[in-house]
């Protein structure tokens, strides 16, 4: 048998081998000193997280480094391309932006276990190989990878019965859309026997030629509504959304960052690969389906979170929100949509991690011992005297979610919406337009509560320690300051999205 | 055409046809008067004080999961075993990744202790 | 009126049916072994597909592993039976309205001239020489093509293996501190000469 690999796989290959290696190596250091009883059974968790940072930061020095290739590896399963460096990057970035937002929540919340931060370096493999994948089959592996992590994290605290409630509810959902995924993808092999991206586009290219739509084998078009029924199950975007504000509310909150941060824009990377490239053919049927998707999730997104009380099923009803308006993007990708699609990822990464870090800050201290989360909306009233800058920075951040300018989210939306009046999706852009006035309502009824409520029995809260801050602080200015140098993130998009 | 298995399924069906048979047969000639002091659990005269059935352990649902991982890799080890003769060295070292990835897995869950039963 | 087609019909008839047992029986240990009479059933289907390594790791793996595990879970939850009760009349509507619609959709999505490409050569009553000395078999054709060409999702596949062994222990184990349990290799490499040592104590 002739031999199927050659070096330039490996050598593409080399910033996840690095990744997998460093999983073991870390996995047997792990196990070997944390059940040693002669160190003392010391608690190994937060220095997996500076390991994980240190990690990252190789790993980025690695894929900076990567020659320019552009090609698929490992016969066609893998693929490289320039574009795909930067947003490992990003990845990374964000990555080590994440670890520093819980590293100090690690013992305050006793999570104990080293396998925490073990997952998480895992779960950033599995997404490098999500976004770099070419082949229907590997598709569905590495997203099992992903599920797999994140069904294990969302039920890391299993003392809690909330917490494995709200894991296996995301466990039995999860593997539902996985089972429509891979009946999608094998109604698809079953009628053409087709699964490599390459040999889609060609084999679509070519019928879309001769043929017209209505002409097509109706299993193929059935597999692709499974296959998309399967990506915006995961994306939660309504109508699948109904899962999320449960997990979301349950899990904690240290792990919720990862699901909304990560997930989100890994399922999005992977539909535009299989969508934008090898089914953009059939771009007349997907983009009515995320339309459909678009408007649904744009509409329960804000009504359902007017009545909400609590602040986590309130922030997944916002990110319900904010899915559809990047899938408004995704519907209108052939004219220069990958662009605002981009810039939007960016500007919601930077959101979340804003958000994330002034809610994980936001610890009710009774005593050194009784510190917990705060769960409602109105916990939040005398923030505005106890943690003004605190109080400064979620104002500056629910002021982009909400588009008012001059602060990023604007941009992002009128770019969003500019994109989609190019390609003539008039009442889509007015429907948003108007749901996002809706949605500014609450969003500014939340800085009503910090600033402008008066309550008998103020909240202590646990100061916030340095890496949060940091986090806090980044991702703040960079929205504040954004208007008076853009430069600074649209060149970065404006090379991910031409390279591409 | 398949017809070296016709003869399992013959097989099969004289089992379930032979297994229905002496059920069925048992259930119509034997004398049931089922009584209600007759069926309830029996303690030793008295009426029973808790559910017969003890808190189960989670080291046997964990000894389970173990075992399906383990048989897992182990039927993925029975093609290659068939394939060896023709792949040539990318086989073996395939192989031998695979091996090697699941026997870190092996150290992970025998220095948690896992596989202690006290 | 082939064999083959009646034996399909009599297997998938049995799936149909005794998947609605399993879900409508009260007491979940007969409805788990339903499940694992849908199981067989399965298997005997794929064995009629000519891949019968398929067939036996189906029943290795989701007989023999996943129905056991399945059965550990009721024995965990001690569910004696399903108290859940809930009355049929109130979902029948918009059920079989779901149901028609899909089944509607289904017949008008799939073909009705399905041809079963595993009933032919129904009159074949001597083997095909050429056919089965120059074939692979099942477990020759998995084989050459998972370790050279699908290698890259087999080596995914362990990784997979590797965060479930690694997801099973975060999630179930419990180590009870301070269980004195033996030490072997300290039993073992005892020194007869360290073992009785001389302390140099005045005692008053």
């Amino acid at each position: 048998m002739v031999i199927i690999i050659n070096i330039s796989d490996i050598y593409i290959f080399i910033p996840e081998l690095y990744l997998t290696l460093t999983v073991f190596i870390l996995l047997i250091y792990g196990i070997f000193y944390s059940t040693n009883k002669y160190y003392g059974y010391p608690i190994l968790s937060k220095n997996f997280g500076y390991l994980v940072v240190i990690t990252f930061t190789y790993i980025l020095f690695l894929i900076i480094n990567t020659p320019d290739f552009l090609s698929t590896y490992f016969p066609s399963f893998f693929f490289f391309n320039n574009s795909l460096k930067w947003i490992k990057t990003i990845f990374l970035l964000v990555g080590i932006c994440y670890v520093f937002l819980v590293i100090s929540n690690i013992s305050l919340e006793k999570l104990n276990v080293f396998e925490f931060f073990l997952l998480f370096i895992l779960s950033i493999l599995s997404i490098f190989l999500i976004i770099s994948t070419f082949d229907l089959l590997s598709i569905y592996i590495s997203l099992e990878m992903l599920n797999l992590i994140f069904y294990v994290l969302a039920t890391i605290r299993r003392t809690s019965e909330f917490s494995t409630e709200a894991g296996l509810k995301y466990f039995i959902l999860g593997v539902f859309s996985t089972g429509l995924l891979l009946f999608g993808i094998a109604l698809i092999y079953g009628c053409i026997g087709i699964t490599n991206f390459i040999d889609l586009s060609l084999f679509f290219q070519s019928i879309m030629k001769e043929k017209s739509i209505l002409e097509i084998p109706t299993d193929l078009l059935l597999g692709l509504v499974f296959i998309s029924t399967a990506f915006f199950f995961k994306l939660s975007a309504a109508p699948f959304h109904m899962w999320s504000p449960d997990v979301y509310e349950g899990t904690l909150t240290s792990i919720i960052t990862l699901f909304i941060i990560f997930t989100k824009i890994t399922i999005f990377f992977l539909f535009i690969n299989l969508f934008g490239t090898s089914l953009f053919e059939l771009f007349n049927v997907w983009q009515k389906l995320t339309l459909i998707c678009a408007f649904f999730s744009l509409f329960l997104g804000t009504f359902i979170a007017f009545a909400q009380t609590k602040f986590k099923r309130f922030l997944a009803y916002s990110s319900i929100n904010h899915v559809g308006f990047i899938m408004i993007a995704v519907s209108s990708i052939n004219y220069n949509g990958f662009y605002s699609l981009i810039f939007y990822m960016m500007i919601y990464i930077l959101i979340n991690l804003g958000i994330f870090a002034s809610l994980l800050s936001l610890r009710n201290f009774r005593n050194y011992k009784f510190n917990h989360q705060i769960r409602y909306i109105s916990e939040f009233t005398i923030l505005s005297k106890t943690h003004p800058i605190i109080a400064f920075s979620i104002l500056i951040i629910l002021f982009s979610i909400s588009g008012i300018p001059p602060i990023a989210g604007f941009f992002t939306k009128l770019i969003v919406f500019l994109t989609c009046l190019k390609s003539s999706l008039y009442s889509l852009v007015i429907f948003a337009i108007t749901i996002s006035c809706l949605a500014t309502f609450y969003y500014i009824r939340i800085i009503k509560i910090i600033y402008f409520d008066n309550c008998n029995v103020w909240l202590i809260y646990v100061p916030m320690d340095k890496s949060k801050a940091f986090v806090l602080s980044f991702s703040v200015l960079l929205l504040t300051f954004f208007c008076l140098n853009p430069n600074l993130i649209i060149n970065s998009i404006y090379i991910i999205s031409t390279i591409n | 055409m398949f017809k070296e298995y016709s003869i399992l399924l013959t097989f099969i069906c004289l089992t379930f046809l032979l297994a229905t048979i002496v059920f069925i047969l048992s259930y119509i000639f034997s004398v049931q008067k089922a009584d209600a002091e007759k069926i309830s659990a029996y303690e030793c005269g008295f009426n029973p004080f808790d559910d017969a059935r003890t808190t189960f352990d989670i080291r046997f649902y964990l000894v389970a999961i173990l075992f399906l991982i383990f048989d897992l890799e182990v039927s993925f080890l029975y093609p290659w075993s068939v394939c060896i003769g023709y792949l040539n060295n990318q086989g073996f070292y395939v192989i031998c990744t695979f091996l090697f990835i699941l026997t870190i897995g092996f150290l992970y869950e025998w220095f948690k202790g896992a596989l202690d039963w006290e | 009126m082939s064999s083959e087609l009646v034996l399909f019909y009599c297997l998938a008839s049995i799936i149909i049916v005794s998947s609605y047992i399993v879900i409508s029986l009260k007491n979940s240990v007969f409805s788990i072994l339903f499940l694992v009479l849908i199981f067989l059933n399965a298997a005997a289907l794929i064995m009629m597909l000519e891949t019968e390594f398929l067939a036996i790791l189906f029943l290795i793996v989701y007989v023999g592993a996943i129905a056991v595990l399945f059965l550990f879970v009721i024995i965990i939850l001690n569910v004696k039976l399903s108290e859940f009760y809930y009355s049929i009349g109130q979902y029948i509507l918009i059920g079989s309205i779901l149901g028609i619609i899909f089944l509607v959709q289904t017949f008008l999505i799939l073909d009705t001239n399905i041809e079963f490409h595993f009933l032919d050569n129904i009159h074949n009553l001597y083997p095909e020489w050429n056919f089965e000395v120059y074939s692979q078999s099942n477990i020759e054709a998995l084989g050459s093509n998972l370790y050279t060409n699908y290698m890259y999702v087999f080596i995914l596949a362990a990784i997979i293996l590797l965060i479930a062994i690694i997801g099973a222990i975060v999630l179930t184990i419990h180590q009870r501190g301070y269980v004195k349990r033996q030490n072997i290799l300290n039993q073992v490499s005892r020194d007869f000469k360290d073992s009785v040592y001389y302390i140099n104590k005045i005692v008053k």
